[in-house]
């Protein structure tokens, strides 16, 4: 029987409870959503004690589903003020998942705001909170070393533990602040890194979250057997699958860098062309390069039970672990966005924004935004470190770079700020690739398809017509690709198993079937889009509730005023159609017994 | 001829591929003035047919069947883009032509 583990940081309590009835078939973000937005008043002050920090395992998660390990973390934001679930690798779901956590409620503010606590959990079930001031204001590498070394004096179960961790900017209530989580090495080099969610962290006054998983064993299921055909059926997919068998293992995320650039989507120095001449030095391509050569990890999984392996290790000349392998929307911020064309500067970025825990594609957009207000130059890799150091340091510029790229760009009084909802455009410019600023515009939302196969097969029927540069059928696109990720981060599943189920029919049926078999549920199809559908539909109503309108889904005039290089195209998508995403949200309300 | 050659890149596995022979990634290859499609320039570069999704030209993605001309700028692509872009550049749609589609011109 799942359970809710609610700490009450106001009164320094924690108390467990069961898992409601109307969730059982909720998980990752659909919880987090519909926690969210049932507990959280819309209007709350994000960094007050009526926001909470919700952190939930996949419905899968603690089970051997492959790639269904990942963890949300919910709240609301105190970037964009709207409800954010952000959704990280590391061993920490499994090992919640294992312990039937279905989600930690974080809420409440400790009336001592100097302090630093760490919340424990244990696998015999016993959970503490202990004061842990030595950590505080230490960069999220070092307190993991701390941490570690300290716990393994005080517990036997030392070996085996799973951190969430909270950086200094996090603690310093900045809005683009996000969460580390540790991998399989104990490196804290995953990120729930949108939406500022370190900061709603920092609030509480946790520094980190440390889950002893010593003798903790899998999860049971309902039919055994079948879950079992399930999870061969869907790792048989996975491994034969192009995407997730050579590119993904082979290239890592940033395989795209490249393809993006030749697309003329590759957002260059603020989003000012969308071509990078320096893309060659922080392509994929290159990345394995000299990874290979310098004798680095060049292919892991985040997480045990990942069959894809992504992940790779950023290493030194000579050898020595730097960073995660930056992932594609990190490349891009710290490099292309910022002009610099060096694989190692780039490294040596993403190393430190994961240190102060700081989202990495926020910090390049707002390095990117810095460097067009002519204070530093695009390319230069030293002032960027420079910024960084200062938010480390919390001076009072540090603190308007903390906050993000809208924050920096309105104090230099910057023209174009690649901002939606108060957020950092990710990677891919919407001029060239008009359905992904479809999805940046409208973030939340859906179609208005009742089938989940139809949802599958029309993605694919219009991603066989859509031409890039077009408006046409883009919304419809973006609308299945939205829905298809709300369920899948609710299962607990990495996005990247979306490629092999959008292709293959026998992925998509594992999917459901492993839901059944573990569960001992009905699901098909419809359910799993239903999935989607709801936690879209909870995350839509909260921020209509916090005040955002249809005028909130748009993308800054200057996406639809100035052409883009090399095809000098605008967006063209209309608003009308950017509005009618949304037209399934009320029927699914009224099906939920929500407003 | 003003632009006899076309220059062309391979990503990815294609990428990787070349690396392994020895040879550079980014060719000028010259054409003849009528084009080829993007399926008989894989073959003039010894490169795998299955492992190509789609082809690059002038930055828009066309199936393989496309008419190539001198002077254009082409990229190979690799079965294997990850992310919605598969779908939203046309990968996706470029793969499922593969090489039967009509000529078409640049
Ligand atoms: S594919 Fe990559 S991101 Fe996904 S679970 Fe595996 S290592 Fe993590």
């Amino acid at each position: 029987m799942r359970e809710i583990l609610r700490v009450n940081m106001s009164t320094l309590t924690i108390s467990k409870e069961p898992l409601p009835e109307k969730w059982a078939r909720y998980g990752g973000r659909a919880l987090t959503s519909a926690i969210v937005f049932t507990e959280v008043p819309a209007d709350a002050d994000p960094m007050g004690p009526d926001n909470k920090l919700v952190i939930a395992p996949g419905l899968l998660g603690g089970t051997s589903a492959p790639n269904g390990g990942r963890l949300s973390i919910g709240a609301k934001s105190p970037l964009t003020g709207g409800l954010k679930e952000s959704n990280s690798g590391g061993t920490a779901a499994h090992a919640l998942g294992k312990m039937d956590i279905a989600a930690i409620i974080v809420e409440g503010v400790p009336a001592d705001k100097t302090v630093a606590y760490a919340l424990r959990l244990f696998p015999d079930g016993k959970v503490d909170l202990v004061p842990r001031h030595d950590l505080k204001g230490l960069g999220t590498y070092e307190t993991v070393a701390v941490a570690k070394g300290i716990e393994a004096s005080e517990h036997r179960y030392s070996e085996k533990v799973s951190f969430i961790v909270n950086g200094p900017a996090g603690e310093m209530g900045m809005k683009a602040a996000g969460i580390a989580i540790t991998d399989p090495h104990g490196y804290p080099n995953r990120f729930a890194g949108r939406g500022g969610l370190g900061a709603v962290m920092g609030t509480k006054g946790i520094k980190l979250i440390a889950i002893f998983e010593e003798g903790l064993k899998g999860k049971e299921h309902a039919d055994k057997d079948a879950f079992i055909a399930a999870v061969r059926k869907f790792s048989g997919a996975l491994t034969t699958h192009a995407v997730t068998s050579q590119a993904l293992p082979t290239f890592g995320t940033n395989v795209l860098a490249n393809i993006i650039n030749e697309a003329g989507g590759y957002p260059t120095r603020n989003f000012s062309s969308g071509q990078f001449e320096g893309v060659d030095g922080i392509s994929g391509e290159t990345m394995r390069e000299i990874t290979v050569e310098r004798g680095g990890n060049v292919k892991h999984g985040c997480h045990a039970g990942c069959v894809i392996q992504c992940s790779r290790y950023y290493v030194d000349e000579d050898g020595h672990y730097i960073t995660k392998g930056p992932e594609y929307e990190s490349a891009w911020s710290l490099g292309a966005d910022c002009g610099i064309n060096d694989m190692d500067t780039v490294a040596a970025l993403d190393r430190k924004c994961g240190d102060i825990g700081i989202d990495t594609i926020e910090a390049g957009v707002m390095i990117g935004v810095y460097m067009a207000s002519g204070k530093i130059a695009f390319g230069d890799g030293a002032a960027a470190m420079a910024v960084l150091d200062e938010i480390g340091h919390g001076t009072d510029l540090g603190k308007v770079f903390g906050d993000g790229a809208e924050a920096t760009g309105l104090h230099f009084g910057v023209k174009n700020i690649p901002v939606v909802k108060h957020q950092g455009l990710p990677a891919y410019d919407p001029r060239p690739i008009q359905g992904i600023g479809v999805t940046y515009a409208t973030s939340t939302q859906g179609a208005d398809h009742t089938a989940g196969y139809t949802i599958t097969s029309n993605v694919l029927a219009v991603g066989g017509t859509v031409d890039p540069l077009k408006p046409e059928g883009q919304a419809a696109l973006s609308q299945g690709l939205q829905i298809a990720t709300a369920m899948l981060d609710s299962l607990g599943f990495c996005i990247f198993v979306a490629f092999a189920v959008l292709d293959m029919p026998e992925a998509f049926e594992a999917i459901h079937e492993m839901a059944a078999a573990h569960t001992g549920d009905e699901w098909d199809a419809d359910a799993l889009m239903q999935l989607g559908k709801e936690t879209l539909t909870y995350e839509r109503l909260f921020n209509e509730h916090a005040g955002f309108t249809n005028a909130d889904d748009r993308l800054p005039k200057f996406f639809l005023e100035e052409p883009l290089a090399p095809h000098d195209v605008v967006f063209t998508v209309t608003d009308e159609e950017l509005d009618s995403v949304h037209s399934f949200v009320p029927e699914v309300a009224a099906q939920l017994g929500i407003k | 001829m003003d632009r006899p050659a076309v220059t062309v890149r391979l990503f990815g596995a294609l990428y990787a591929l070349q690396k392994e022979r020895g040879g550079p990634t980014v060719l000028e290859v010259e054409l003849p003035p009528e084009g080829v499609t993007g399926a008989e320039l894989a073959g003039m570069l010894d490169l795998p047919l299955s492992m190509i999704e789609g082809v690059f030209c002038n930055r828009t993605v066309r199936p393989l069947g496309h008419q190539l001309m001198p002077g254009d700028r082409v990229a190979f692509v690799p079965e294997g883009t990850p992310g919605p872009h598969r779908f939203f550049l046309g990968l996706y749609a470029a793969g499922k032509e593969g090489v039967e589609t009509e000529k078409t011109p640049s």
